[in-house]
Order: structure tokens, then sequence, then C-alpha cells
């Protein structure tokens, strides 16, 4: 019987083994066409790619410049008001506040003193319209503006490329989705065949996530930064400190992960951040500092009254990520000689509004990802370290004159290091895309400022939202 | 040999020329393959025309090691047994049953030729089809076979069983009856 069967096998195996029939001809031009397909579609990937590369440096070096020309055109403004100091005697003011219409084509970079005094005497004066605000020379005017522009239509014209690009892909896949949902539905009838199917399955997904070593994402992320800090009695007692707050900003960046194990990957990627302070103020006055002429803020609005250094002609003020060096008085300031000594310094700062030190990061990652729930929806850990490069440093004034750049923090370090934390969900969207949820921690270890009396370390948590490619 | 050595580094490296040599050289051995594996010449077609894209997308990942063709005729089986999966991967039934055994004597199925064979086993249902070439042609055991379709050793033992059975009852029916008129005859 076990013969016999052996022998029918045989006979279909030694007859079938060396069969062999021509396929007809259209075989072989399908193979062809499926073939170049294949690498123009290889192709098209990396086109794509490279174009969001490009848009995301593009929009990078936007960002750049639209905050170089704030730094660059602020100082004007506050320049022309620190000779509020010097004294007042302006014989024939009227005459020269003339060029407001007309372009100023002189090109002295000094200006003028009678024209300044001029100025200052507007400024004390409530004032409403911008156009008034800057008489200093129309054709730095002019440059700010388009500048301005320019930055702004490069900005609206990233814009709309990149959000059709993001949703016509979700709605690619929702379409996938769909089909593969419908199906399943008549296959819920055989239930006693679902866990093999599900296993099935599985494992066919398994082996598509397993093929793939690399990953590449792309990441934006809404945040909220405060800070850790520490300061020295001396420096404290001279520093504003009255309500602290954190900072709500945005970052993202491009990331690319290496599958090193069956759970684990490592990352790396670009990514920039913001981390930074907000300083407000509290309606109360100290009794030691100098007493404003504006009697009390309003209710509900923050004042500003803190001591400040004058030294050298240059205007300095202890705050909490470090020494603030002031371009020149911001617009809506004033500032008074304390009454008694308060503290080192003899000058306080008064005006409305709120304080903020915002620095620009740009981080390299470094990060471990750890698989901890493997499906549809993975779960990960995610931690790590990144090299920190403080691309901007920027303090600015939020009034009723809107908001200035009115200068820098000293002694901060451009290369600092912080550690990251998280959790990743990543949801897969098809055989190469997922969406991505990521809340993730990052904490500076290093102290920003290098001055030994302050300790100022940022610290940001968001929400990073992205996609992922494998391939 | 090294005329195929050459030519498969060729298609590596993208030649359409070499593509096509190679593409002649195996296609009808592996048209037979496939043609085993499905159940009409359409699927038998499209099969091959799926595993050629792929031998030649992957083929620079074979190392020379072991035979070219046996690297080729295993892609051809896997196309089929992944699309065997997609398609009846709903009717894996517990086939443990008995069968009575018909016989056919050897001189009967040694006189029958090769493509009426074929029309045989492709008649055969889908999944005892998978398990009687798996079995009889790439000459796989239960285990290995149970792995490659995800079902039991003893689904496949039954499976096979009863491939055997349907195509000695087909056999019977097609030729006995000639077979005995030639007796006849004679």
């Amino acid at each position: 019987m076990k013969e016999k069967e052996n022998n029918m096998d045989n006979i279909f195996r030694e007859k079938l083994k060396e069969f062999r029939e021509e396929p007809p001809v259209y075989v072989w031009d399908n193979i062809q066409a499926t073939l170049s397909g294949q690498r123009r579609k290889k192709r098209m990937v990396w086109y794509s790619w490279s174009a969001v590369a490009a848009l995301l440096v593009l929009a990078f070096l936007a960002g750049w410049y639209f905050n170089d020309t704030a730094e660059r055109t602020t100082p004007r403004v506050a320049e022309i008001e620190r000779v509020e100091q010097q004294d007042e005697k302006a014989p024939n003011e009227r005459e020269i506040r003339v060029p407001d219409n007309e372009p100023v084509v002189t090109g002295k970079p000094e200006y003028d003193p009678e024209r300044l005094l001029a100025e200052t005497t507007i400024q004390s004066k409530p004032k409403t319209g911008l156009e008034e605000k800057l008489p200093v020379s129309d054709e730095n005017v002019q440059e700010e503006r388009t500048g301005t522009i320019l930055a702004s239509a490069e900005l609206s014209l990233i814009k709309p490329i990149k959000t059709p690009e993001i949703s016509t892909k979700k709605q690619e896949l929702r379409h996938s989705l769909d089909k593969k949902d419908k199906p399943s539905v008549t296959e819920k009838s055989f239930t006693w065949e679902q866990k093999l199917m599900d296993e099935n399955a599985r494992q066919l997904a398994q082996t598509a996530k397993e093929q793939s070593g690399w990953k590449m994402g792309l990441n934006v992320s809404p945040g909220y930064s405060s800070y850790a800090a520490r300061h020295a009695e001396t420096y404290a007692s001279n520093m504003t400190s009255e309500t602290d707050d954190g900072n709500t900003n945005l970052s993202g960046g491009i990331s690319v992960q290496y599958k090193t194990g069956k759970k684990v990957r490592v990352e790396s990627g670009i990514y920039y951040a913001q981390n930074g302070q907000k300083t407000g103020s509290s309606p109360m006055f100290s009794g030691l500092r100098a007493e404003a002429d504006y009697v009390a803020a309003p209710a509900g609005k923050l004042y500003f009254n803190t001591p400040v250094s004058m030294e050298n002609n240059r205007m300095a003020m202890n705050s909490t990520a470090g020494i603030i060096e002031f371009k020149g008085l911001p617009k809506g300031a004033e500032i008074a000689a304390n009454l008694e000594s308060y503290g080192l310094y003899s000058n306080s700062l008064m005006t409305r509004g709120e304080l903020s030190q915002v620095f620009d990061f740009v981080e390299i990652p470094l990060y471990l990802r750890y698989l901890l729930l493997d499906s549809k929806m993975d779960v990960e850990l995610v931690g790590g370290v990144n090299a920190g490069m403080v691309v901007g440093n920027n303090v600015y004034i939020d009034n009723e004159y809107g908001v200035q750049n009115i200068g820098k923090t000293r002694d901060i370090s451009t290369v600092n290091i912080s550690g990251t934390i998280g959790f990743g969900l990543n949801y897969a969207l098809g055989r190469n895309l997922s969406l991505a949820l990521e809340p993730r921690l990052n904490y500076y270890l290093n102290s920003l400022n290098r001055n030994p009396e302050v300790a100022f370390r940022p610290y940001r948590v968001g929400i990073y939202t992205g996609l992922y490619y494998e391939f | 040999m090294e005329d195929l050595k050459n030519i498969i580094n060729e298609c590596a490296s993208g030649n359409a020329r070499a593509q096509e040599k190679l593409y002649r050289m195996f296609a009808p051995k592996m048209f037979g393959v496939c043609l085993r594996y499905a159940k009409d010449r359409t699927e038998a077609e499209d099969n091959l025309q799926e595993g050629f894209v792929k031998v030649f997308s992957n083929i620079e990942k074979f190392r020379h090691e072991g035979s070219f063709e046996g690297w080729v005729r295993r892609i051809m089986v896997n196309v089929s047994l992944s699309k065997f999966r997609k398609q009846h991967v709903l009717y894996p039934v517990e086939d443990m049953g008995q069968y009575d055994s018909v016989q056919v004597s050897d001189d009967i199925l040694a006189k029958i030729g090769a493509e009426d064979l074929l029309g045989l086993i492709q008649q055969l249902p889908p999944r005892y089809r998978m398990v009687f070439n798996l079995f009889v042609m790439e000459g796989l055991n239960h285990q290995e076979i149970g792995e490659e379709m995800n079902i039991s050793v003893g689904t496949s033992k039954s499976n096979l069983a009863r491939a055997r059975d349907i195509l000695k009852r087909k056999v019977l029916e097609l030729y006995d009856e000639v077979e005995s008129n030639a007796n006849l005859l004679a």
C-alpha cells in the first residue's frame, strides 16, 4: 500500500519534473513593463523625499531670515529713545521732523542729534500710529518692510505646498484602509478560523516590518518650555523674579532611524526647537525701588519694575536665564533712579508688559527606541541625548508698543547637552507609512549660562506628531 | 556555467538584455512549475510574471551558493504559496477522515502523458493541490508543509492522502475504461 503510493508519487514526479512549456509572449512584456515601472517609482519616491527635505530647509532659512531682520531693525528704535536722558535743547525741531513722507537719501550712518532730540519730545507724548514712531530714516524703514514682505511671501509659498501634500497622502491611505476593512467583515462569519487568520496576517505584517532597516520621519510639535534655575544670592537680589512663566512654541525636524536589533532602533536627525522663559511683573511696588510716575499698573496688566545697571553707557539687567544686555531702552519704558540703594544697581527699568528670553536651538539627537508593544499600534520607549546648538538668543518685551527685540542674554554657551525621554505611539497607515504621536520631555543637563552665578536649565514638553516612512 | 554567472551579474546591474536572456533560459521550466501549483493557465501566467519580477528585483541578493535554478524555483513556489494563502485562508478544514482507497495499477499511470497528469493535478481542490505538490514535487515533509501552509501535520497528512485518492479515482474514471477496452481488443 505504502509502496503503491510511493510508486504513484514517483510516476508523477518523473513525468512532471522535466516538464516545460513555453509561456505566452505577453508574460515577458508584462515583466519588462513592471520592472521599468518599479525603477520609475523608486525615483519618484526619492524625488518626493528630497522635495520635502528641501521645503524643510527653505522653511528653516525663512525662519532664520525673519528672525534676523527683526534683530537688525529694532535697535534703531531703541537707540533714539535712549537720548531721552541728555539735555534737551532743540532749536529747530519742527523743520527737521519733515522727512516723514519723502525718502531721505543722505545715507548718514550717524544720527543727527538734533533730529533725535526732536524725536524724543514726541516720544514723551503718547502716540498711536507706527508711521510716526519711525521718522529715523525712511530708507531703513523701506528696507525693513521689504524684508518682512519677502519673508512672509516665502512663508505663504511654503504653507500651501506643504498641507495638500500631507492631506492627499492621508486620503490615499484612508482609501487603502477602507479596502482592507470590507473583506474582513465577511470573514467574521468564520469565527473559528479567526485566530488562524489573525496569526497569518500578523506574520505577514511581521515579515514586511522586518525587511526594512531604515525609517525616516518628519515631525512637528507644539511645546511648552519652562526651566529649572538657581541663582547666587547677590545676583538674585537684583533679579527680576516676579511672575515667572513658561513659553509656548513650535518645534520640529527630520529624523532617521536604523534598526539594530529585533526591538531596538537608533535614531538621529536634526530638530529645531525653542526654549525660554517669560517674566511678567506683579503690580506690587517694592518700596525700595523707584516709584514710577505712573501710579499703578491698570488692573490685570503686568507691570515691570526691575533694577538695572548702567555701566559704560550700557544697560544690563539680571534675569532668570542670565544677564540681559540691552541694545537700548525699549519703547514705552522708563528709567528712573532708585530712591534708596536697592541691591547694587542704582536704576530701575519700568514698563508695562512681559519680558521673554528665547533661545533657538538646532538639536542633533541620538536616541534609542525600544519596542514595548508590537501590533498595529506600536508602542516604543524613546530616550537619549541631544547636542543642542544655540542659534538664536533674543530677549523680547511685549508691551503696548508690540513685541520688541531688546537685546541678548549674556554668557550663553553655544553647545549644550540635553536629555530626552518619551513614548512613541506608532500607527501603521500602510506597508511603509506610519503615523506617530510622541510625547517627549527634553531637559537640559548643563546650565545654558556660563556665568557661575546663574544655573539655568530649560526643559520642554511637546507632543511630536509626524509621519514615518520605512524603506 | 560561467556564462550563467555573468548573465546573473549583468541582471543585477539592471541590464535589460541580460534579463531577457535569463528569462528565455528559465521561463519554460518555471512555467511548468507554476502550472502545477495553479488551477489554470491564467493563474500560472500571473504567478510566473510575479515570480520573475521578484527574481529580477532580488537577483543581487543571490550569493552564487547552490543552484540558481533551485533559487528561482523556490521563488516561484513561494509566489504560488502566498497567492494560495491570500485566496484560501478561509477554508483550512481540519480533515482527518479516512477514505477507502482505490487501487490503480502503475501500468495505467505510466501510460498517461505528462500534460494529462498536469491537468489532473490542476483539477485538485486548491489545498490538496498545494500539499501534493509540496510533498511529491518539492520533497518537503509534513512538518515543513505544515509550517509553510499554517496547517497541522495531521491535516497535511490527510490532505495528501485525499489528494492521492482523488487522483486515483480520476485516473480510473478517465483511463481505466480505455485500458480495459484495449485489453479486450488485444
